[in-house]
């Protein structure tokens, strides 16, 4: 059992102030969206969650252990937003990609080979790409490709899952399907989800929690209190900083 | 196979086939990390160091050893500066390899024979002290390689994802250099820098063709690269032609023919598609 703590991170680039003063507790088992503008700091506050950029001020932790640590012991799956600059040419099956996974987390599982086999075919039942497991990932859609993302980071089997905006560049049904399938995980694998959203709408519905950002954090709080201030909220994180 | 009576034939067989494995293994990660010149990058400075080592007096495979290396470490370290630019840190190291090598060169009047020879290569030539070298180093190389093969295919992937796992991309990334620099100068002094570049990047380019996973890519290029230095060793001695030419040339054509035939296939199925929408369609 685990928390995420960010105490009062700050980062900038260079004078560019990018996140100021956030400070929150995330709870083993939420589904946090992280919602904001666009250039607000949400992609920048994930990579320190993610310990891809080291906070000009403050400091994650996963319980006790830094964040530094946690990495080192594949607690952290990671789905990036731009992975698909590599994708599209990248001469690997689904099965391939997935199997990738295990790279992330326990070594041990890899000594055992049905063990292995048996994991990957589960991660790609679960998102439901196992039809695919043969074709190279580029050949298939963006939403399939998400699925497989998810898939590889879920088979090191992580405590906390980190999506950047999975969603992004993907039509509306394979969205909503993404949206169901990260929910899916969160209440039946009991993994803790941040996820980076632009479309706050359907964000909210499968989230239990929302940090709006816009450099600072506008608002935290559960996503029923969420909707209770739905519009100052919208207006804040679109019209200020 | 009269020709299999020689000596010499049989070592550049050996020598031949060993490039023929180790390259497209290292190829593989080099062509979809965009690196495809990188070859040629190393080989050039490489060439500095030959012409460099005769310079300063030292056996000149040493003095491409070194500087290859340290080619190879200012490669990575541009890449790695500028990750969305990988070929521009490569172009820099080309032209500058190119231009130290005319001014050693110039400097020391070096005989233009022992220059051809390692930009063409020997592989003729080559005695059994060549050829356990090369076998020794491509043990070492595919060695490490099969040990990191999960990461670092991974890390070709998307690095941000490897680093999030705790993975030490920077450490691997250069490893990984150091071990490309390695086959390129070793095989630059046995093979040639041609041989070697050609056969890291033109069989890999024909086994994408074939749009398989990683893996079977990797296998597909290995056998497309062997296939390329048994015909091109064979034509080559009953051509009289340089055997690094006739090898790189049947790659080539092996990567043509390939690119031939799936346009063929295609197109066949799509008439067979068309065809049988139009019989359907009379028919109703």
């Amino acid at each position: 059992m685990f928390e995420i703590t960010l105490s009062d991170i700050n980062f900038a680039y260079d004078h560019n102030v990018v996140l100021q003063d956030i400070s929150m507790t995330i709870d083993k088992g939420d589904f946090l969206a992280v919602v904001g503008p666009n250039g607000a700091g949400k992609s920048t506050m994930l990579k320190i969650m993610a310990g891809l950029l080291t906070p000009t001020h403050g400091q994650v932790k996963i319980g006790e252990k830094d964040i530094s640590i946690a990495r080192v012991q594949g607690l952290i799956g990671y789905v990036p937003q731009n992975y698909g600059k590599n994708i599209l040419g990248f001469p690997a099956t689904v099965t391939e990609i997935v199997s990738l996974g295990l790279t992330l987390g326990a070594s041990s599982i890899r000594k055992n080979h049905q063990a292995t086999k048996h994991i990957i075919s589960h991660m790609m039942e679960l998102v439901g790409v196992e039809k695919f497991r043969d074709r190279r990932i580029g050949e298939l859609s963006g939403g399939q490709q998400q699925r497989v993302m998810v898939a590889m980071a879920l088979a090191s089997n992580p405590e906390l899952l980190l999506l950047d905006e999975p969603t992004s560049g993907i039509d509306y049904e394979a969205s909503a399907r993404i949206y169901e399938l990260l929910g899916t995980l969160n209440k039946n694998l009991g993994i803790t989800v941040v996820m980076v959203s632009h479309d706050i709408d359907k964000a909210i519905n499968c989230a239990n929690k929302v940090a709006c950002i816009n450099k600072g954090l506008c608002f935290y709080g559960s996503n029923k209190e969420f909707n209770a201030t739905h519009a100052q909220a919208r207006h804040l994180w679109y019209y200020t900083g | 196979m009269e020709f299999f009576q020689y000596d010499f034939i049989q070592r550049a067989f050996l020598a031949g086939i060993i490039t023929a494995i180790v390259c497209p293994v290292i190829g593989s990660f080099v062509v979809v990390r965009r690196q495809s010149l990188i070859g040629d990058g190393l080989g050039h400075i490489a060439f500095a160091g030959v012409t460099g080592g005769y310079m300063l007096g030292i056996y000149p495979a040493v003095g491409a050893f070194v500087l290859t290396m340290i080619g190879a470490v200012g490669i990575e370290l541009v890449r790695r500066k500028h990750a969305q630019f990988a070929d521009m840190g490569l172009a820099i190291f080309f032209y500058s390899g190119l231009a130290m090598a005319i001014i050693f060169s110039t400097i020391t009047r070096m005989p233009s024979a022992g220059l051809l020879s390692f930009l063409f290569g020997s592989i003729i030539t080559v005695s059994m002290t060549d050829i356990s070298i090369i076998a020794g180093s491509g043990t070492i190389v595919l060695a490490i390689v099969y040990l990191l093969f999960d990461k670092l295919m991974l890390i070709t992937l998307d690095e941000d994802i490897a680093n999030v796992a705790g993975i030490n991309t920077s450490m691997i990334n250069m490893l990984f250099s150091i071990l490309t620099a390695a086959v390129v100068v070793v095989g630059m002094t046995v093979v040639g820098v041609l041989l070697v570049s050609a056969l890291m990047i033109i069989p890999v380019a024909t086994a994408h063709l074939l749009r398989l996973g990683f893996k079977a890519t990797m296998g597909a290029a290995v056998a497309f690269s062997v296939l390329s230095v048994a015909i091109g060793l064979t034509a080559s001695f009953y051509l009289d032609i340089a055997p690094g030419g006739t090898i790189v040339m049947t790659a080539v054509l092996m990567y043509v023919a390939t690119a031939i035939s799936r346009e063929v296939i295609g197109l066949r199925a799509k008439w067979g598609r068309a065809s049988s929408l139009t019989g359907n369609q009379e028919n109703n």
